[in-house]
């Protein structure tokens, strides 16, 4: 396994009975990425991250945390903090036992426990909560405590399945906050969202699962590349028309911008727009805004895991009993 | 194995239900041994307008003396078989909880080495059970000189064997981490706190029948019957209790153990390792999907 990557995983596949829910995926996580894991539900996001904490057994290849092999029962999570699916805790303890409880396990106690039990209920804004039972917590203070645990010990890499879910918007906000405050400390973060412009505000590397298949995976950059477009708008829909026969005639992709007669979309990167603006003002026309229109990665999402159905790549249906469990398929983007 | 051990005493230190055994167990044994001693005439049966007949009178002072120290243990332990499920409850009920809460993936997660939970869980509910058996003693040894301070007139002890009371409480100890096993077990089997008590009465009631079957019992073969899990803990108790056992004359009538005292042990140790080795096994092989 490579030193430089926080997580390798080589053709990782799990079935479950007839349904293969991961489809034997290669993942690299380079130190010190914030790397998102995208997929829809029962894609397979949920089984990876349980294979790469041991939690459950692989049926094939192979994964490595920090450079060291995964192993059911065997996996050294010493340096790794994970909240995987919805957070679980003892309800009967306090948001301070849960946490002390974990530092317990992790071999901390006294006065080592309590400075990091304090920093970590800070970071999250448990403070005031601290001494209340989890039991009566809410799904949003259950995923600050699960933070808080992932985060406990200091980790250098943290995996983190879908973790704003259920929070507040000012949750989500904090949350993002401190996903950015551990990468810049250098912690290497690995999380599963549904959350599209989270993922693409927050991570450097994506990769996109589709029926237990890596469908896509690069920078969110990369993934959004292609044509794009710009929108150039003119004030008149004359000088409008007039545009579309000057770049139609150079050989530009161009069209009508929806039903706006003022407005033009043209097929051209975002970086080209000066060449058309050059072209443009030598046959006297000067649009009144030029904008560039960038593909969202909810579109390139969307795309990528229609393309990738079960019945494209003929494989089993989604296991009905098991959350993540799905069909194996689909192709490199 | 220490940071396990300490994740315990924080997880089950803090449990309502753990606690509250602890107290009701010198409390119930203590009533218990109170409520027996002044029902034991309500065991005999004479016309009440009459005068008790001798061999009722002395049968009843033979059962009260059983209540004067140092029997008073074996009475106390006699008293309280409920203790023993207890302990197998809080084993099977805290591990399968585990499961229900997903608390399994918390714990494994802060620390993967499954064998270390399984043991951690053992030694953390063998306390309690240790602290619920010297609550028992405790009992045993207080409570004659408690009735004598109330005006209780206990007979004179009978003359039990010191032997017969110290294997009496070794049983009773060695019983202990055979439910805790078995507890544990069942939990990480079931993944939940309710199906392991259901499957210790399925399997009671079957190795009853299994223990009835004329073929069973027409070979010769009322050894492997009392060897069965739950059958080998009642062999125990009983072997632990006989005089015959340890050379002393057996009691009229009593038939000798069909298990000597020394196997029965290690029956019962053996089954508690077989289960301690299984709940390991299990929770190393089992895919952790809660």
């Amino acid at each position: 396994m490579t030193g430089g990557l926080a997580i390798e995983t080589i053709a990782l596949a799990k079935r479950f009975g007839a349904v293969e829910a991961v489809a034997g995926i290669d993942l690299a996580v380079p130190t010190g990425s914030v790397f998102g894991f995208l997929g829809p539900n029962g894609a397979g996001k949920t089984t990876t991250i349980r294979m790469l904490v041991g939690l459950i057994r692989p049926t094939s290849g192979s994964a490595a945390l920090l450079g060291t092999a995964v192993r059911p029962g065997g996996v050294d999570l010493a340096s790794v903090g994970a909240v995987v699916e919805r957070p679980a805790f003892y309800p009967y303890l306090s948001a301070e036992g849960n946490l002390r409880l974990f530092a317990a396990l992790h071999g901390v106690r006294g006065s080592g426990a309590d400075r990091l039990i304090a920093g970590a209920l800070e970071r999250t804004g448990l403070g005031p909560a601290a001494k209340r039972k989890v039991g009566g917590f809410s799904t949003g203070m259950r995923q600050r405590l699960a933070l808080a645990l992932a985060m406990l010990h200091q980790p250098r890499l943290v995996i983190l399945d879908e973790p704003t879910n259920g929070l507040d918007p000012g949750g989500v906000v904090e949350v993002r906050a401190t996903i950015t405050e551990l990468a810049t400390a250098g912690t290497t973060v690995f999380m599963s969202s549904h959350v599209l412009s989270e993922v693409e505000q927050l991570c450097d590397l994506v990769a996109v699962l589709a029926h237990g298949r890596i469908v896509a995976s690069g920078a969110p950059a990369e993934l959004l590349g292609g044509p794009g477009s710009l929108r150039v708008g003119f004030d008149t829909a004359v000088e409008a028309e007039a545009a579309r026969r000057v770049l139609a005639g150079e050989g530009v992709a161009v069209s009508r911008a929806s039903a706006e007669a003022t407005a033009l979309s043209v097929g051209v990167a975002a970086t080209d727009g000066s060449r058309v603006a050059r072209r443009l003002a030598a046959a006297g026309l000067f649009p009144a805004e030029m904008t560039p229109v960038r593909q969202s990665l909810e579109a390139v999402f969307l795309d990528l895991t229609r393309d990738a159905t079960p019945e494209a790549i003929g494989v089993s249906t989604a296991d009905p009993g098991h959350r993540d469990a799905a069909p194996s398929g689909g192709s490199s983007r | 194995m220490r940071s396990h051990l300490r994740a315990d005493a924080i997880r089950l230190g803090a449990r309502w239900d753990v606690r509250g055994f602890l107290l009701l167990v010198p409390v119930l044994a203590a009533g218990g041994f109170l409520f027996s001693y002044a029902t034991i005439e309500s065991h005999f049966g004479w016309d009440p307008g009459q005068p008790m007949p001798p061999e009722v009178a002395t049968a009843i002072m033979a059962d009260r003396a059983g209540y004067a120290f140092p029997h008073s243990i074996i009475s106390v332990l006699d008293n309280a078989p409920w203790v023993l499920f207890g302990i197998f409850f809080l084993a099977a009920g805290t591990t399968g909880l585990e499961f229900g809460w997903g608390t399994i993936r918390t714990a494994l997660i802060g620390s993967p080495d499954r064998v270390r939970f399984v043991l951690s869980r053992v030694v953390a509910v063998g306390t309690i059970a240790a602290v619920a058996l010297v609550a028992l003693l405790a009992v045993g040894l207080a409570m004659p000189g408690v009735m004598r301070l109330a005006g209780t007139d206990l007979p004179p002890p009978p003359d039990t064997a010191a032997k017969v009371i110290v294997g009496a409480v070794a049983a009773t100890v060695a019983m202990a981490p055979f439910f805790i096993a078995l507890g544990v077990f069942l939990g990480v089997l079931t993944r939940g706190p309710a199906m392991p008590l259901l499957l210790l009465i399925v399997d009671f009631l079957a190795e009853g029948v299994v223990a009835g079957l004329p073929a069973v019992r027409g070979a010769g073969l009322e050894w492997l019957a009392r060897s069965l899990p739950l059958m080998s803990v009642l062999n125990l108790g009983q072997a632990a209790r006989d005089p015959a056992s340890y050379g002393l004359p057996p009691v009229a009538g009593s038939p000798p153990p069909d298990v000597p005292l020394g196997l029965s042990f290690l029956v019962v140790i053996g089954w508690t390792c077989a289960f301690l080795a299984l709940a390991a096994w299990q929770l190393r092989r089992t895919d952790v999907l809660e």
